[in-house]
């Protein structure tokens, strides 16, 4: 009988990144068959379908939603703190930029709108990713939980709002508000619903996030916090205002993605599992595709945003087959980087006895 | 009250709860944050809808709990072979598995409803009452449970003591998800008789949070079950009579939940019923440490 | 000739670039004692955790009366019979000692299982509720748990690893006697150990490990001058060498004081009990205690990582009891940690950035350079992970925080516990110098060695108190009081 042992190994950064563009390119083809045997398709058919997602100017309306989310959730990570909140944090700050827009006298101003919104919006992401926090520090209640209880709570207020109080005039009895004024949406590309404006945004926000983490004391204070709260303590780097920061910094990214959706997308709010659509669970593990760090969380957005549109971008079947086929192949993809993480951090040790 | 109480713990949705919220005790006592529970509730149920229209009630119940052990297996592997983070791993998983139940009710359903099985009140309750009885016998008076409750306090001690960590918590997920999957059959079958995508997604961080408010101890699960099953089974009338708005009575159990934890945490009463230390750490066996 | 019970052959041991055990081969035959010594970081607790299933060795195997086995668990391991009894008490805090027992031995807790429990250790002279929790006992009534358990399980083969070396006087005499007949009769025991005299009186056969090879095997009659000399090779040790005497009178203002200190353990049992002491700037005290006494804990609500129940604990007259740890630090309270996996460093980041963080001022090239030369890191690479290096030079840059800041006081816990020889003198000097310029230094060990070396004024803890401080310029003619007083609990 054989028998088997799993040990730590230390892989070098350029082999465990090899590994890493490996199952990034598994998933592609994964996503290819599952895609053609779901949907009937043929292989080649998923296939350019595929290549066309990567060439598809589209892309950029998941990555402005997507990136900034998994940026500010791999500050977040990193030290440790678990934000599992980011799609109620979205949910809310979407609530946050459709107030502005829609119940403020700056809504009708042009530049000022939008801004105000966004920053309106981040600002309440962050606040909706407050209590966990404090419960984590105070109480020392595992933040996972509770700020996965939080989404649904964001869920419900937002559905309450659109159904009752905020319901619009002019929706025949939808479940939206009105939409927004001009002035306040971001001007987009024709023909698509994403700015350029946003995506420079999204990817300054990334640069600076990186040199954030990298280059400054409290960055790399940040990063510390994930291998040990003492270790910062003891280092004289106050553990507790590091965790805030980080658990802050991601909700007010995570509220940043949702003033981007009703400002770019929408241009309206809507029910909450819509406004999210999950996004802010994709997120957590594109932060982990990206190994964490928000230069390559760049290209990793931009690969998931593509397998999105793959999911839609074949006409066959119904919208529901799409969604569910793009759960079905994020999920897998996802599931594939924490067998890729296994394999870099860990070796097999097999003797024969 | 009394008349409440009964209709309350007859009811197959609560029952239901009830058997996740156990469920998820046993698996989260040996260690392992189970956010997968989800995923595998929402498979549990389209698979439940859709087996029963092929195969009748009882093969359905049967594919039902075998389907949520195989995919509570995998989960399993990636935490305990792969080492890989608790929560991580649920919530990726959980997108895969969303995504899955989908594509099997969409692809594989008859018709979008099923005759509801009509079980007698009191076999509901009793079931309910037998599996809180159950597991609390199997965690507290059998040497299964010892081990699973020892790798939850500490994986690392336990392994010293002779204890196959690993081993120990596939067994628990097997009984687990046994109860989780019989919850699932329950709420597909006899309460709902009927699928839309993704019926069920969201349950499973109820059973989650509501086993963190019973501090993991299944004879306490149990009122806490019944409460929430109260809000959950009465949105409707608390509108009518008290004019609440629905989406508010929806979110009351999550606002709950947190109160209630909040609150366990902030009284000693926490250090006393002993939570499962260990939960959520990735435990290596060969770890370095001093 | 009789044939061996176990054999090792060739057993080869890697944890990432570090090499714990290299081709180590030994046998271990039935009715003998067989101490393997060697100091920390040989690779000695490795064997045995290779041995007792805990550990899966890269390449090389055991031999059980002649069929080669390897373990993946300790559960294999038992049912061969091989049993481990560790350091550190291996048990379940929240649960009670049946039910630890009772896992052990694979059963459920009965009322067969209780009685014989209660008889064993009332035998030992241990009159304990059997359904009381684990946390609830103190140190040596866990370490006696933990022996018990495995006497209920008729082993063939006992390793003990370091688990007697710090039991109060009398009960490592019982317990060196149960060890012993179980010797006579046939069983086989392998005694790891750091302490060669403590060997020398125990051991039927030496097995000497040096930086996880062996080095020698001796037979009953070695000299112990023999057995250190392959323990330590050439390198310096501390016995030999001579203390360094203090250069300057320490001033009167204390730095540090605690007063009347009371600390609850995580179950709320006070591990410290109105403790006081006070260190004055340039002063070296050291607190022994064996592991489990209360000295963890007192360093951790003295620097803040503890909450206090009750008392204070003042920084140069300032009242900081409740400050948080990091305030302090900034405060010139720097803290020194056991564990330096855990606390010391953070295991993700560069050799460059852990030392950064330590730093209160912006950290040059120069002195980070400096840092690492002084204190002989290596590899010598500022920009490597820190977990690519070995325990002892993890340590040390864990360290280096004394080095890049003025401290006004010292913590250090166990600070020497990963180290060589070598390292662990020049960690101490490094203490030394520190409190020659000026900075209250107090040291928290169970080494009274090193504590001699030091320090100026000794205490002992036992149970969370101190109950005696030793002082005077003539620390080490009281070696053998101090250790009387550590050991009667």
């Amino acid at each position: 009988m054989p028998k088997v042992a799993i040990v730590k190994r230390e892989l070098s950064k350029t082999v465990a990144t090899v590994a890493k563009v490996l199952v990034i390119l598994l998933g592609l083809l994964i996503a290819i068959a599952l895609t053609s045997i779901i949907t009937g398709a043929s292989m080649e058919l998923a296939g350019i379908t595929l290549l066309q997602g990567f060439l598809n100017l589209n892309v950029f309306v998941y990555i402005s939603t997507l990136l900034p989310i998994a940026v500010g959730l791999s500050t977040a990570f990193s030290a440790s703190a678990w934000n599992l909140g980011a799609e109620g944090q979205l949910v809310i700050g979407a609530v946050g930029a459709t107030f502005i827009a829609l119940y403020t006298p700056f809504g009708r101003q042009e530049v000022v709108a939008p801004l105000m919104a966004l920053l309106f919006a981040s600002f309440l992401g962050a606040l909706w990713a407050l209590p966990a926090a404090l419960l984590k520090m105070t109480r020392g209640i595992n933040e996972a939980l509770t700020t996965l209880l939080m989404n649904f709570i964001a869920y419900h207020m937002t559905n309450y709002l659109v159904k009752g109080p905020w319901r619009g005039r002019a929706v025949y009895g939808y479940p939206t508000t009105d939409m927004i004024p001009v002035q306040a949406r971001i001007p987009t590309v024709p023909g698509y619903s994403f700015s350029w404006y946003v995506v420079v945004i999204c990817v300054v926000i990334a640069l600076l996030m990186q040199l954030f983490l990298y280059r400054t004391k409290v960055g790399i204070a940040l990063r510390a916090l994930g291998s040990s709260p003492r270790f910062v303590e003891l280092a004289g780097i106050s553990s507790k205002r590091l965790f805030l920061i980080a658990f802050l910094l991601s909700g007010a990214l995570a509220g940043f993605a949702g003033g981007v959706k009703v400002l770019v997308y929408h241009g309206k709010l809507v029910e909450g599992p819509i406004v999210g659509s999950g996004y802010g669970f994709t997120a957590i593990m594109l932060s982990w595709l990206g190994g964490l760090n928000p230069l390559l969380l760049i290209p990793a957005s931009y690969y998931t945003a593509a397998l999105y549109i793959l999911s839609f971008g074949l006409q066959i079947g119904s919208a529901a087959v799409g969604d569910a086929l793009a759960n079905a192949i994020v999920g897998s993809l996802l599931a594939f980087i924490l067998l890729a993480d296994f394999l870099t951090k860990y070796r097999l040790v097999i003797r024969w006895s | 009250m009394l008349v409440e109480v009964l209709k309350i713990a007859t009811d197959p949705l609560v029952v239901a709860l009830v058997l996740w919220v156990l469920g998820n005790i046993v698996v989260e006592r040996s260690g392992v944050i189970n956010l997968a529970l989800d995923g595998i509730i929402t498979i549990g149920i389209a698979v439940a809808f859709v087996s029963t229209q092929y195969f009748g009630y009882f093969i359905g119940l049967l594919i039902t709990i075998v389907t949520s052990l195989a995919f509570a297996t995998m989960f399993m592997i990636f935490i305990n072979i792969m080492h890989t983070y608790h929560v991580l791993t649920g919530l990726a998983l959980n997108i895969l598995f969303y995504g899955l139940s989908a594509l099997i009710g969409l692809r594989l359903q008859k018709s979008p409803v099923l005759a509801t099985l009509t079980l007698s009140p009191v076999l509901l309750a009793l079931v309910s009452i037998l599996a809180v009885l159950f597991t609390w016998f199997i965690l507290y008076k059998t040497s299964i449970g010892i081990a699973i409750r020892a790798c939850g306090f500490n994986p690392r001690a336990s392994e010293h003591l002779g204890i196959k960590v690993w081993r120990t918590r596939f067994l628990a997920s097997t009984i687990g998800y046994t109860l989780a999957g019989i919850g699932s059959y329950i709420y597909a079958t006899v309460y709902r008789g009927g699928w839309v995508q993704y019926t069920g997604r969201g349950y499973g961080f109820l059973a989650i949070t509501l086993a963190m408010a019973s501090t993991w101890h299944p004879l306490l699960s149990y009122p806490i079950s019944l409460v929430f099953g109260y809000l959950y089974t009465s949105i409707y009338a608390l509108q009518l009579l008290h004019g609440i708005h629905p989406e508010i009575v929806n979110a009351i159990p999550y606002v709950a939940s947190i109160a209630i934890v909040t609150i366990v945490y902030s009284t000693p009463l926490h250090k006393k019923l002993a939570a499962p230390r260990a939960l959520g750490e990735v435990y290596f066996k060969e770890e370095r440490a001093a | 000739m009789i044939r061996p019970f176990l054999q090792v052959v060739q057993l080869y041991k890697k944890f990432g670039d570090i090499t714990a055990l290299n081709n180590v081969s030994l046998a271990i035959y039935p009715g003998e004692i067989l101490v393997v010594l060697g100091e920390n970081g040989s690779g000695k607790s490795t064997l045995a955790k290779i041995l007792y299933g805990l550990y899966f060795p890269d390449k090389g195997y055991i031999e059980i009366n002649g069929t080669p086995v390897i373990f993946s668990s300790p559960a294999e391991a038992k049912s061969k019979g091989i049993f481990l009894v560790s350091q550190r008490p291996q048990l379940i805090d929240d649960m009670s000692i049946l039910e630890n027992i009772a896992l052990f031995l694979s059963t459920s807790p009965s009322r067969g299982l209780r009685k014989k429990l209660s008889e064993i250790l009332n035998d030992l002279g241990m009159a304990i509720d059997v359904d009381k929790s684990v946390h609830a006992l103190s140190y040596t009534e866990k370490q006696l748990v933990d022996l018990v358990k495995v006497l209920l399980a008729q082993p063939k083969l006992l390793i003990v690893d370091e688990a007697a070396t710090y039991l109060p006087r009398e009960l490592k005499h019982k317990f060196l006697n149960i060890v012993k007949g179980f010797a006579t009769r046939g069983g086989s025991v392998m005694y790891i150990t750091h302490k060669v005299v403590e060997a020398a009186e125990i051991g039927d056969r030496f097995a000497v490990l040096r930086r996880g090879s062996v080095v020698g095997v001796f037979e009953k009659g070695v000299d112990v001058s023999t057995l250190r000399q392959a323990m330590f090779g050439s390198e310096e040790y501390l016995t030999a060498t001579t203390k360094s005497p203090v250069q300057r009178p320490p001033h009167k203002t204390p730095a540090l004081s605690v007063e009347n200190l009371v600390v609850f353990d995580e179950y709320g049992k006070p591990a410290v009990n109105d403790v006081s002491l006070s260190v004055r700037l340039g002063d070296v005290v050291a607190i022994l205690g064996i592991t489990g006494n209360g000295q963890k804990e007192l360093g951790e609500a003295i620097v803040g990582l503890r909450k206090v129940a009750k008392g204070k604990v003042l920084l140069n007259g300032d009242e900081i009891t409740y400050m948080p740890a990091s305030e302090r630090v900034r405060r010139g309270l720097i803290y020194v940690p056991e564990d330096p996996f855990r606390e010391g460093v953070a295991i993700g980041l560069t050799v460059a950035e852990n030392m950064k963080l330590f730093s209160q001022s912006r950290v040059s090239k120069e002195i980070l350079e400096t840092a690492i030369k002084k204190l002989e890191v290596s590899p010598s690479n500022p920009l490597i992970s820190v977990a690519k290096l070995s325990g002892g030079n993890i340590q040390k840059v864990s360290l280096s925080r004394l080095l890049l800041n003025t401290p006004r006081v010292v913590i250090a816990y166990s600070p020497t516990r990963m180290l060589d020889e070598k390292s662990r003198v020049l960690i101490l000097r490094t203490l030394q110098k520190l409190a020659e310029s000026g900075s209250a230094v107090l040291l928290l060990s169970e080494d009274i060695e090193e504590a001699v070396y030091i320090s100026t004024r000794i205490g002992v803890i036992v149970n969370g108190k101190i109950v005696k401080f030793f002082e005077g310029p003539e620390l080490e003619s009281y070696r053998e009081d101090i250790e009387k007083v550590m050991v009667h609990a």
